[in-house]
């Protein structure tokens, strides 16, 4: 990055990596991502506009940062239709499709049944075991949204690596579903 | 002056911000969380912005001679 004056959200990284590694130890860390769901749409509901890609989402930095600082990036195009409208309006209704199904795994564990599963699902694909995460024994729901929420972060952060890998540092961001969303009632807003 | 200058083409930018942190003119601004716009009279036409930019929605413009 240019040698611009630097602000304190210009190390939000941090936070991405913090969250990955608290979640590593204790899941119910996993929580805090809720942070990340809700600023973003606060910014766009209310103000219309989409600063917290523009200035405060440590994922976006983390990728730019492993991308062009550690130069991992290959800097080619992203091909075409990713960064399109269909595929990225279409990754968004998926993406929000595995959200819901989330939450309906939680609700099934509150009303007892299913039970807990201390796993990630990496990708949707890949279970991973992530007991070890869940030291102290606690009301199975809250640990449920837990385990979830953390697949939903981490599975995107990777798909986010990849593309970083592949294409350009931020590639994820042309079909990141929040990015999508907050775009989308933006437009809305100033339509 | 420089002979270019960079433009974006609105259809394509996702409103990612991106190219605002590599502008060394500080020539970019999200317009309503929709799309960046380029001040043409401040942009040098170096294209940092163009190889940062995900959604390749930055393109060279020549500027006309006087
Ligand atoms: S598009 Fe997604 S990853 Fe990129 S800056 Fe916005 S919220 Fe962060
Ligand atoms: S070409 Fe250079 S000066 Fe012009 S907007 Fe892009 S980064 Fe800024
Ligand atoms: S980097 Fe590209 S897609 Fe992102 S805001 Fe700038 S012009 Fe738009």
């Amino acid at each position: 990055m240019m040698n611009k004056q630097k602000h304190w959200y210009d190390y939000l990284y941090l936070w991405s990596i913090l969250y990955f590694t608290l979640g590593f130890f204790n899941i119910l860390f996993a929580w805090l991502g809720l942070i990340d769901f809700l600023v973003p749409l606060i910014f766009a509901i209310y103000s219309g506009n989409k600063n917290f890609c523009n200035r405060y989402c440590g994922r976006g930095q983390l990728l730019q940062l492993l991308g062009s600082r550690l130069k991992l990036s290959q800097y080619r195009s992203t091909p075409g239709f990713i960064s399109g409208k269909y595929f990225r309006y279409g990754f968004l209704i998926f993406f929000l499709t595995m959200f819901s199904s989330m939450l309906l795994q939680t609700y099934l564990v509150a009303s007892q049944a299913a039970s807990l599963k201390e796993v990630l699902n990496l990708l949707w694909i890949f279970q991973v075991p992530w007991h070890f995460a869940y030291p102290i024994e606690i009301t199975g729901w809250i640990a449920q949204f837990s385990f979830g929420f953390y697949n939903i972060m981490l599975t995107s952060t990777i798909m986010g690596l990849i593309a970083m890998l592949l294409w350009k540092p931020r590639s994820w961001c042309t079909f990141c579903p929040m990015g999508t969303m907050t775009q989308g009632i933006c437009k809305l807003k100033h339509h | 002056m420089s002979k270019r200058y960079s433009i974006v083409q609105q259809s394509k930018c996702v409103s990612c911000g991106t190219c605002l942190h590599f502008c060394p003119r500080n020539a970019i601004t999200i317009i309503h969380g929709t799309h960046a716009q380029i001040n043409k009279d401040l942009c040098i036409g170096c294209g940092l912005c163009k190889k940062e930019c995900p959604a390749d929605a930055i393109y060279f413009q020549e500027r006309e001679a006087k």
